[in-house]
């Protein structure tokens, strides 16, 4: 008695279908799948129950029915031979691009057995803008802009990858303040992200509440965004050698300050979500990714280390002011939405652990290589020097020549590893500039986790699809409900 | 929490504090790879539903009543007795920065000379080709232009026209008000909104009216924002 | 917040008609001390002690609604109730309208939906004119 009691509470509640999904072993016809592969299955972890159909038999007689006395009006039908050999197609249905759980321009083309996703074809280039095409023809820095709109949750990482590119390329070290400054940015950009995927993703799955704490965060974020560069999304903050401006005076108090409070909504969110049975019923066995899929799909970040990869660009190949600051990068074990949200959660602390390292160790100093062939001389300085005078005009017109050569600079962005490949002919346009959105790959691998999951799962998965819309490029913010895909960076 | 927590546990990494860059990642931990893996690294499997150390009837107990889920419902009655964020716009306003890139506006010398030689520094370095200049000869024999055309259905604000203006002329003032017919455009944040389209094509005319009527503020913004540039 | 001691504590601080002048418009009740009025007749109030952090700079438009808009507010004075200036246009000389002389007298606000609403021009002399098909007496 007692332990079938602690079977009851020892679980999350089970859904309907209990049985773990393998279209492979049912008898319910297949149609073509994009993947070749079923990865799903290896994937399932043991102790969660993922999502099953009940094998219906062709005809869709229902099982109550089976050993009842038969209707002799239904037996006349059944024995007709059209009913015998009816074949039955699955449903096709068109989520999104307007659906407002598909988080922006996601459209997805889904094939439904009952209620169960057999395909899932994701359809991008809604928000196509031609954005790496456009850059071929501005110089650097015109170029900039652009990478606002990519993924428009995480601006200033965007910014920070190109920057990052175009200085590899040019062989210029950019001054201490500037590498923590963009650090400190970095990771203020890493919990507005996070705070749109996670609690995007609580909002889809029913929990409406926590989102709004979030968007009041967001709403702090974003003005010491705008009173660091002016803009409260499109920063056009982080430039080739440094930073546009330094910070003002008093910012570091405000944003020392919103840091100490900002553990407490974390705490909040986590008491609301992590052990709530609807929040882990919802999630947990849901997208699950293991870890060599994941790597086969080129998942990155959250994705990637949710899956029990440990992987960290910040760690691995430290930029600015990566490996000057300590912290610790969570990893998931099973690879589902549940423990990709408890990932974010956590790094959630590791940012405002770096964000409190860089407040105290911001060091003085100038804010942009002081070399104004790449940085523009200080206005003072332009309206006195005419040699500061013809370095402005020079900057703002022709731009500046980059030493030809190729380079692939990658960071670990918010969603995962965004890289920028860049070739440079010599000229002040660069030759071909290639980015690498994470959401991207994450989108990619979407039709072998969602498969066999329900149609109410892929929102769970898509999740932080949210900002991916909304501006110009392809952005999917998240891991399927846990993917955090933005469209502007997916679309480009 | 605490069964949750154990499921989240991280993997340290601790590492000596500077390692050049394309040094070779350790991920898996900070020890060199030879050593055996620090404890915890790899997480024991999840505790099965009777291995735990609760017992029996407290499971129930927290199924049946539902514990987590009111722990959670005060958190959002905790929030009920907070005082709100929101402000009552339009009576209240949300702070903007001296920096703040909105609307533009071309500006004046004190004597009412106006600011712009037509260098045509920000048409060059605009990345959406947004503005048009036309430069003539005035009868005083100055440079001006003839035509400044901004196309603000194109302009980004990335504020690289202001920080390319060797005289500072053009500018982007700190105007992004919308009207109340049109309030839906508050949500986008940098639209002083218009009826039409048309209307958001400004000519030089326009730009200098919006100099000659943001000024005060511009003045100030450019104040607060020297020691900076 | 709006709770009932606060409201009631306002009522008594403000007095039953601009009490009513608020709830038409505001919806909330607040007290504080003029800093000043514009020239379009906005009124600009502050109270720094006991208003909640963004909400303790207000103005009491002169118009009521729904004709009242934000874009009525004068630069200077937007500024202000923006938080990007501590000191009042009333303190600060380089925020008052005036002290220019080329500056537009009045306040104008943001004229759409009106029929002064800003049309677009050219403002250079055409490059090219028509041509005029002149027949030439035969």
């Amino acid at each position: 008695m007692a332990a079938s009691f602690a079977r009851l509470a020892g679980n999350a509640p089970k859904r309907l279908c209990l049985r773990p999904s393998t279209l492979l072993n049912t008898s319910v016809p297949r149609s073509r799948s994009i993947a070749t592969t079923i990865p799903r299955r290896h994937a399932e972890a043991s102790s969660y129950q993922a999502t099953r159909l009940v094998p219906t038999d062709p005809t869709f007689t229902h099982f109550a029915n089976k050993g009842s006395p038969e209707d002799p009006e239904a037996a006349g039908l059944e024995s007709e031979a059209e009913g015998i050999d009816r074949k039955i197609r699955h449903y096709t249905v068109n989520f999104g691009p307007q659906h407002p759980a598909a988080h922006g321009v996601l459209r997805l083309i889904l094939e439904l057995n009952g209620e169960e996703i057999v395909r899932a074809d994701p359809h991008v280039g809604l928000l196509h803008r031609g954005t790496e095409k456009l850059i071929e023809y501005k110089t650097y820095m015109q170029a900039l802009p652009y990478f606002d709109r990519l993924d428009y949750v995480s601006m200033m990482t965007n910014e920070q990858c190109f920057s990052l590119a175009v200085e590899k390329l040019l062989n210029v070290e950019i001054p201490e303040r500037a590498k923590w400054i963009r650090t400190l940015f970095g990771e203020l950009t890493r919990v507005l992200n996070h705070l749109m995927s996670v609690l995007s993703h609580a909002m889809d799955v029913g929990a409406l509440t926590p989102f709004l704490w979030g968007f009041e965060e967001r709403e702090k974020l974003m003005e010491f965004y705008e009173r660091v560069s002016g803009a409260r999304l499109h920063a056009a903050y982080v430039r080739p050698g440094g930073v546009s401006q330094d910070i003002p005076l008093g910012l570091l108090d405000d944003i020392y300050q919103w840091a100490t409070q900002f553990g407490d909504r974390i705490d909040e969110t986590e008491e609301l979500l992590t052990d709530n049975r609807i929040w882990k019923a919802r999630t947990q066995g849901v997208g699950v990714v293991n870890a060599t899929d994941a790597l086969n799909m080129s998942f990155t970040g959250v994705m990637l280390r949710g899956s029990g990869v440990p992987w960290d660009i910040r760690k691995s190949q430290p930029y600015d002011a990566y490996d000057q600051v300590e912290f610790d990068v969570p990893v998931g074990v099973n690879g589902d939405c549940y423990d990709r949200y408890l990932c974010r959660m956590e790094e959630f602390r590791q940012s405002l652990r770096i964000i409190q390292q860089c407040l105290n160790k911001m060091p003085a100093g100038p804010v942009r290589v002081e070399d104004y062939k790449i940085s523009p001389p200080p206005r003072a300085a332009m309206k006195e020097n005419m040699e500061a005078l013809i370095h402005h005009f020079l900057l703002f017109t022709k731009g500046y020549s980059v030493p030809p050569g190729e380079t692939y600079s990658a960071i670990e962005a918010p969603k995962g590893e965004m890289g920028v490949f860049l070739v440079s002919d010599g000229s002040e346009r660069p030759y071909r500039c290639k980015i690498r959105a994470p959401g991207f790959a994450h989108l990619g691998g979407f039709d072998q986790v969602s498969r066999g999951h329900l149609l109410a799962d892929a929102v769970a998965i898509i999740g932080k699809c949210l900002c991916l819309m909304f501006t110009q490029t392809l952005l999917i913010l998240a891991p399927l409900g846990t993917m955090d895909l933005v469209f502007g960076e997916v679309d480009r | 929490m605490a069964t949750s927590r154990s499921v989240a546990r991280l993997v340290a990494y601790r590492r000596t504090p500077f390692l050049p860059m394309g040094s070779t990642a350790n991920f898996s931990s900070s020890q060199p790879q030879r050593a055996p893996p620090q404890p915890g690294f790899r997480l024991p499997p999840p505790k099965r539903w009777d291995q735990g150390s609760e017992s029996s009837l407290d499971k129930a107990s927290k199924y049946f009543l539902m514990a987590e889920i009111f722990r959670g419902m005060y958190v959002v009655l905790e929030q009920f007795f907070r005082p709100p964020y929101t402000i009552f716009y339009p009576f209240e306003k949300g702070p903007i920065s001296p920096r703040f890139r909105g609307e533009h506006a071309l500006r004046r010398y004190p004597t009412g000379e106006e600011r712009c030689i037509a260098c045509k520094l920000c048409e060059a370095i605009c990345p959406a080709q947004a503005i048009t200049i036309e430069a003539e000869e005035r009868e005083d024999g100055s440079r001006r232009t003839t035509r400044y055309d901004i196309d603000m259905t194109k302009c980004i604000y990335c504020g690289y026209c202001q920080e390319s203006c060797p005289v500072d002329a053009i500018v982007e003032s700190k105007s992004w008000e919308p009207t109340g017919k049109a309030t839906k455009h508050y949500l986008t944040g940098l639209c002083y909104a218009t009826e039409t389209r048309e209307e958001l094509l400004y000519n030089k005319e326009k730009l200098l009216a919006n100099g000659d009527k943001w000024e005060p503020e511009i003045a100030a913004a450019a104040r607060a924002d020297a020691p900076y540039r | 917040m709006s709770t009932i001691l606060r409201t009631l504590r306002n009522l008594r601080r403000i007095g039953v008609k601009d009490f009513g002048h608020q709830m038409q418009n505001i919806g909330d009740t607040k007290a504080g001390t003029l800093i000043g009025v514009d020239r379009f007749g906005n009124k600009f109030y502050e109270n720094m002690e006991e208003e909640l952090p963004l909400r303790t700079r207000w103005v009491d438009y002169k118009v009521n609604w729904p004709e009242y808009n934000p874009d009525q507010i004068e630069p200077g004075w937007h500024a202000w109730i923006s938080y990007m200036v501590d000191a009042p246009p009333t303190a600060d000389k380089i925020l008052q309208p005036g002290q220019r002389t080329w500056e537009i007298p009045e306040h104008r606000p943001n004229l759409t939906f009106t029929r002064a609403a800003f049309k677009t021009y050219s403002t250079t002399r055409p490059k090219y004119s028509a041509w005029t098909p002149v027949a030439a007496p035969r």
